[in-house]
């Protein structure tokens, strides 16, 4: 292939540039909101064709998904950082509402009742959380000091324990992880990190006795020990019938609607032990793979954004859902407790679709439009070659 | 950028795990899992097989399992409410038991657990009035609302007014709060005796109730009580609606206008063990169309397990069907289940306890609580739900009453039809004991034995593993056979195991192995019933039982004028070695036993010292004189001389004495013939102490087979060995030589030492089944030996003055026999003996051997004179039966 050739194909495809990873971010988001549709469709009615109540009401979800998207892309991502304080503490009220006036389903506080759907604090605070850190990270002077460490590990910790407030531990333990992904990529220094991460390992203990429930004391007893998973039998029988699902598909599945129907919260935390046991290995790691490209993309997009804040945000919404999806397939799979959380775009939740669109949304935003700032324009333009949607203003150039 | 690159490969990493584990998983081929869910797919089904019988060679029945049908049902599902509400205060009383385990202050009034407590106490006695709290902590605002209806702080069980307002317990720094009570009874009448629905009730509505004749009362109380979060009161129970379905399957008892959580509150409080509480369910609607879909719930009551009992009941005594003794025996059976269910939580304590203790020195308190906890519910779960109580046993034998019954039963009545296999004994105490005792290996768990469910447990583990291995093929059902049989053998549940006698000894060969259907996705095993051996004694049932007759006269001193505790006849067949009597006194029943008759226990209880569940012909007993054969036995084959004199002077030596046996003519020397005639001490002294010694006596009375069990003994033949001279006897005493202090024999290997004498030294082996093969066994004795000590028994007999020569015997002149009496001291203050004789006839042909032994005879009842006409009537019994043997002697002149 010819320099020329390749070059021109690089052109035709936008390879490489940012609108290939937005592009490509759109299409594997539009898979894995696919595979949702056709798998939810699969647990709940496997023998018929029409779709059910439960059917229009996901893809009703999808549809405002898709609209919180289309909203997203509207507006330019720097007003994301203008108003990165106000949705956080705008989340952090909310978290704090949502335990007094929230709706209580099984002992947990956790939604707001809002007629047509129920809406999940917690999965909006992660969005929050990101924006807030990020807003700080770019603004904070030293940035590999131990004082922006803690004032960042702070503003993690606030919504984190109003998270495990509720109780919902699993949604809690997702916000960690973002942290560090954020701090680490933006420069903060390693031993930070490790010694948080040490002291947080040390607390495991007291935490464990002061912080939790006893259900969930239970629950992470019965999971340890194998003798003592009669303490929560529920949840350690879930967990090995997701693994008997899974391990039953082979390499192609069972096929679409032929899987068992005796498993529990299918629809919601186990979706993945359905596509395990119904489209096999084949289906199992095509779903892995895009959770995983879900993850690339962000960074790639993260990797070429101009912006700090760009970058800190792709970084955090990336690992976020990265975060999730890494760990519904794992409690999926038996390795790790059951914890409650969903399959982004694939699980039915609908706050769960609604966040991940948006943040999908703010991703295609950060790698599309450009920098409107006095640097660099965060497209590289070639000569000649427009900038995707017309360019920028050239100021300053 | 680089930090970047670094979160992609910390990411690849951890997706290439998750997909490295989907490919174990999937890829690995993991048969475990696969089988796993097979399994719990799987239809698992039992199929009984009967147990064989035990006949004897003439076909008559001494054991055989006879099918039994009965009508099951579990108690849940006849008390639904009743079993509800104790797992109810079970669950309510959780906090109590957890202080009072842990040793914990006591955290507060369990919610509503003295509210159901009182509901159950109030439900055993059914009178009375009982108050359940409606509502807690009302502000002081609502109680100056409430309180024109209600008199303020009226002492508790007042009957003026149904609802009452309380003092709540106060807590430190809060006014004390205010409590209204419901009278549960008056609600209950309003709702038709259902009192129980008055706790459901209280969280049905939200601690709102409808109360006789006070619809204002109503609507104010749902104001001052705040309805739902809208302000919108709740809605009304539709009572009417609920009263009127008898023949409606299920009614709308709160129509479903209610949010999906407010629906999940009210019933939260049920919602624990709704799938017990099968009347009430929550049920959904969904309205609205594609963009306003709304899911709204209501409470459903479904009626078709309720009452069951009361319309199995007007049935059975409805006119025109049904016996008397059909409905008495119905109502038995559900009185009894009542008791039951009463008895389990107390039962499900002791198993709480028992599990706490068991995890108590690994865990913390906590968890170990908690673990005793679950097993506890799960206990009484079986208890309640899953174990089949029989409702009327036996259809069968109520004929077409029964029939009837079934074909009108309700169609939704939880009654299941259970077939089971009962053992008969038809024979009676005669040989019960020889035949022994078989019960159903039980694998439900009886509330009495709380231990019984760990122990399900674990063979419902290794049964589960067990066929999670077993594949469908050609070798499944050998392979499941070779298990069932194996040691321990994997017993299921329709297994009959033998607890006593041939049943237990021939247990392997009698029992049958239930069989097993798997039914899994795709594959079917089936593997049927094994079927074991029927088994056949040779045994004659009418001459035993003729002969346990005799021995029950004998006990009562009949027509000796000895009583005795005990007594064993056995006779054996020369020719074959067949058993021909095998009857032991006192024994027992099997039926009346295994039925659980309580008096007949008792009475066997009270008879415990003459061990009437023993068969007394298989264990050892103390010989007295009847030992002289074995030593005389021993002493010839030592090349003794059958002339050897010894003086005997007459009765009392230093330290024993003879019996009175006479004098000598003229000072002569008694010889061994005269010895044995006579059964002189002292000579047998002579011949032990001096002429043998230890070694050599306890080395021929290994030979004749005397020491321990013999092996060719088979199990059925003996269950206490004898013990093992050789190793135990230190030094010969004086008082062994004639057969008393440690000796004792087993009266079989006495019996084969009899027939080697008459058999001239080879004799057959005792043989009890038909299918046992016959063996002759060579005996280390000369036929000179044997000719000595045949004569010598003959003698016993026929000469004066042997000692059985008397006419109270009863052998002398009748009977053409050859004996040996014995009489061994039992008990010096007493003076009672253990009475012997052994021996055999005809003496010309010697066909028949036999040994009679009675224990524990009065004071002066000697061998021959208690133990003689015994023997007498078996001979006469042969002889009926077989007159052209000669057993009766010639006349003599």
């Amino acid at each position: 292939m010819t320099a020329e050739a390749s070059r021109r194909l690089t052109r035709l495809f936008a390879l490489g540039t940012p609108l290939y990873s937005a592009a490509a971010l759109l299409a594997v988001y539009v898979l894995l909101v696919l595979f949702g549709i056709v798998f939810v469709h699969a647990t709940s009615a496997a023998d018929e064709i029409f779709p059910t109540a439960d059917d229009l009401r996901h893809l009703m979800r999808v549809a405002c998904g898709a609209g919180c998207l289309a909203l997203s892309l509207a507006i330019h991502w720097r007003q994301y950082e203008r108003w990165g304080y106000a949705i956080y503490l705008a989340a952090l009220v909310g978290l704090a509402a949502v335990l007094v006036a929230g709706v209580e389903v099984r002992a947990a506080r956790r939604w707001f009742d809002l007629g047509l759907l129920r809406f999940q604090v917690s999965e909006f605070a992660k969005i929050a959380l990101v924006l807030a850190l990020a807003r700080y990270l770019k603004a904070t002077r030293e940035k590999e000091s131990l004082r922006t460490c803690a004032w960042a590990l702070a503003l993690t910790v606030a919504p984190a324990l109003l998270i495990a407030r509720e109780p919902d531990l699993g949604s809690s333990l997702m916000l960690p992880p973002v942290f560090f992904a954020m701090l680490f990529s933006m420069g903060g220094r390693v031993r930070h990190i490790a010694g948080i991460i040490l002291i947080g390992v040390l607390a495991i203990p007291v935490l464990f006795e002061v912080g939790l429930t006893d259900y969930q004391k239970r629950r992470l007893i019965g999971f340890v020990s194998r003798d003592a998973a009669e303490l929560d039998p529920d949840s350690v029988v879930q967990s090995e019938r997701s693994i008997e699902a899974i391990a039953a598909g082979g390499i192609l599945g069972k096929g679409l609607g032929q899987g068992d129907r005796q498993l529990p919260i299918r629809k919601s935390d186990f979706i993945f032990a359905v596509v395990g046991e119904e489209a096999g290995f084949a289906g199992g790691a095509l779903l892995i793979g895009l959770c995983a490209l879900l993850f690339f993309f962000s960074l790639e997009i993260a990797a070429r954004a101009n912006d700090l804040f760009a970058r800190l945000v792709s970084v955090g919404l990336g690992t976020a859902m990265f975060i999730q999806a890494f760990t519904n397939i794992a409690v999926a799979m038996g390795i790790l407790p059951v914890t409650g959380v969903n399959l982004p775009l694939v699980s039915q939740g609908g706050s769960s679709l609604l966040t991940t669109s948006l943040g999908i949304g703010a991703l295609i935003n950060i790698a599309v439009r450009p920098t409107r700032s006095l640097a660099r324009p965060s497209v590289p333009l070639g000569k000649g070659v427009p900038g995707p949607l017309g360019g920028g203003p050239r100021i300053g150039q | 950028m680089r930090r970047v690159r670094i979160l992609a490969v910390l990411g690849c990493a951890g997706f290439l795990c998750l997909v490295a584990r989907l490919a174990s998983l999937q890829l690995g081929g993991n048969p475990r899992l696969q089988a796993e869910a097979a399994l719990r797919d799987s239809d698992v089904r039992l199929l009984p097989a009967p147990r064989c019988a035990i006949k004897t060679v003439a076909g008559q029945t001494l054991a055989e399992d006879r099918r039994v049908i009965d009508l099951v049902i579990t108690a849940g599902a006849l008390y639904p409410d009743r079993a509800a509400c104790i797992l109810l205060a079970d669950q309510f009383g959780r906090a109590q038991r957890r202080a009072e385990t842990l040793d914990e202050p006591p955290r507060g009034p369990p919610p509503g657990g003295r509210d159901a407590q009182a509901l159950l106490d109030r439900w055993a006695r059914e009178t009375g009035t009982e108050y359940v709290r409606l509502a807690a902590d009302l502000t002081v605002a609502q109680v100056e609302r409430l309180r024109p209806y209600a008199p303020p702080l009226v002492p508790p069980r007042a009957k003026k007014s149904i609802v009452q307002l309380r003092l709540g317990k106060p807590f430190p720094g809060l006014p004390t709060p205010r409590e209204l009570w419901l009278d549960v009874t008056a609600l209950g009448l309003l709702l038709g005796e259902e009192p129980l629905w008055s706790d459901f009730l209280r969280s049905l509505t939200g601690n709102v109730a409808r109360l006789r004749g006070g619809t204002r009362f109503l609507t104010e109380l749902e104001e001052t009580l705040g309805g739902r979060p809208d302000g919108a009161a709740f809605p009304a129970i539709d009572y009417e609606a609920r009263r009127a379905y008898t023949a409606a399957k299920e009614a709308w008892i709160l129509p479903p206008s209610l949010t999906e959580d407010e629906g999940r509150r009210l019933l939260r409080h049920v919602d624990l063990r709704r799938r017990y509480f099968r009347g009430v369910q929550l049920r959904a609607k969904e309205q609205g169309g594609l963009f306003s879909f709304r899911r709204t719930y209501g409470v459903v009551l479904t009626r078709e397990r309720h009452d069951v009992c009361a319309r199995l009941q007007a049935l059975v005594g409805r006119e025109g069907f049904g016996s008397a003794a059909l409905s008495a025996e119905f109502r038995r059976n559900a009185l009894e289940i009542i008791t039951r269910m009463d008895a389990m939580p107390r039962h499900a304590d002791a198993f709480f306890r028992r599990k706490f203790e068991e995890k108590l020195p690994a865990r913390s308190p906590d968890i170990a609580w908690e673990l005793a906890e679950v097993w506890r519910a799960r206990y009484l779960e079986h208890a309640l739900f899953a174990r089949e109580q029989v409702l009327i046993s036996d259809l069968e034998a109520y004929g077409d009453d029964a029939v009837g019954l079934l074909e009108m039963l309700p169609a939704e009545a939880p009654v299941a039809i259970r077939s089971r296999y009962v053992r008969r004994y038809p024979q009676g105490e005669s040989v019960g004991s020889l035949v022994g005792l078989a019960r159903p290996w039980e694998l439900v768990v009886d509330p009495s034995e709380p231990e019984a469910l760990a122990a399900f447990q674990d063979e419902v583990r290794e049964l589960r593993d067990f066929l999670r291995d077993l594949r469908a093929g050609p070798d499944a059902a050998a392979r499941f056979s070779e298990r069932r049989r194996g040691v321990p053998p994997l017993r299921m549940s329709g297994d009959i195991v033998g607890i006593q006698g041939v049943e237990r000894d021939l247990d392997t060969r009698l029992r049958g192995l239930a069989g097993l259907q798997l039914a899994t996705p795709g594959e079917r095993i089936h593997i049927p019933p094994l079927a074991g051996d029927d088994v056949e004694l040779v045994i004659d049932l009418g001459f035993t039982r003729a002969m346990y007759g005799v021995l029950e006269d004998a006990a009562r001193g009949a027509p000796s004028g000895y009583a005795c505790r005990s007594g064993i006849v056995v006779v054996m067949d020369l020719e074959n070695g067949d058993l021909v009597c095998l009857a032991s006194y006192p024994s027992f029943d099997p039926e009346r036993y295994l039925s659980g008759d309580r008096r007949y226990l008792e009475r066997l209880a009270a008879r415990s010292k003459e061990a009437p569940l023993r068969n007394h012909c298989f264990h050892p007993i103390i010989p007295g004189s009847v030992f002289k054969l074995v030593v005389a036995g021993a002493f010839l084959q030592e090349g003794g001389s059958p002339g050897t004199g010894v003086y005997c002077k007459g009765r009392d030596y230093p330290e024993y004495h003879c019996p009175n046996h006479g004098l000598p003519d003229g000072d002569a020397p008694w010889n061994l013939h005269e010895a044995i005639k006579r059964s002189c001490n002292h000579y047998f002294v002579e011949l032990g102490l001096r002429r043998l010694g230890r070694d050599k006596l306890v080395g021929w009375m290994g030979r004749f087979g005397f020491n321990g069990s013999p092996a060719w003994l088979p199990p059925e033949l003996c269950r206490t060995g004898a013990p093992d001279y050789a190793a135990e006897m230190r030094d010969l005493r004086y008082y062994m030589c004639y057969g008393s202090g440690e000796i004792r024999v087993l009266p079989l290997v006495m019996l084969r030492f009899v027939a080697a004498i008459a058999c001239g030294g080879s004799a057959p082996r005792p043989r009890l089944c038909a299918g046992a093969p016959i063996v002759r066994d060579t005996l280390p004795l000369r036929p000179a030996s044997c000719e000595v000590l045949r004569k010598a028994m003959r003698a016993v007999v026929a000469e004066y003055p042997g000692t059985a020569h008397k006419p109270e015997c009863g052998l002398f002149p009748t009977f053409d026999a050859a004996v040996k009496t014995g009489t061994a001291e039992l008990d010096p203050r007493l003076g009672t003996n253990n009475a012997w004789i052994v021996g055999f006839a005809p003496y010309r042909a010697p066909r028949y051997a036999f040994v009679v032994c009675l224990e524990h005879v009065a004071r002066g009842g000697h061998g021959g004179d208690a133990a003689g006409p015994v023997a007498a009537a078996a001979l006469k019994h042969l002889d009926r039966a077989n007159p052209g043997l000669g057993l009766r002697a010639a006349p003599t002149r």
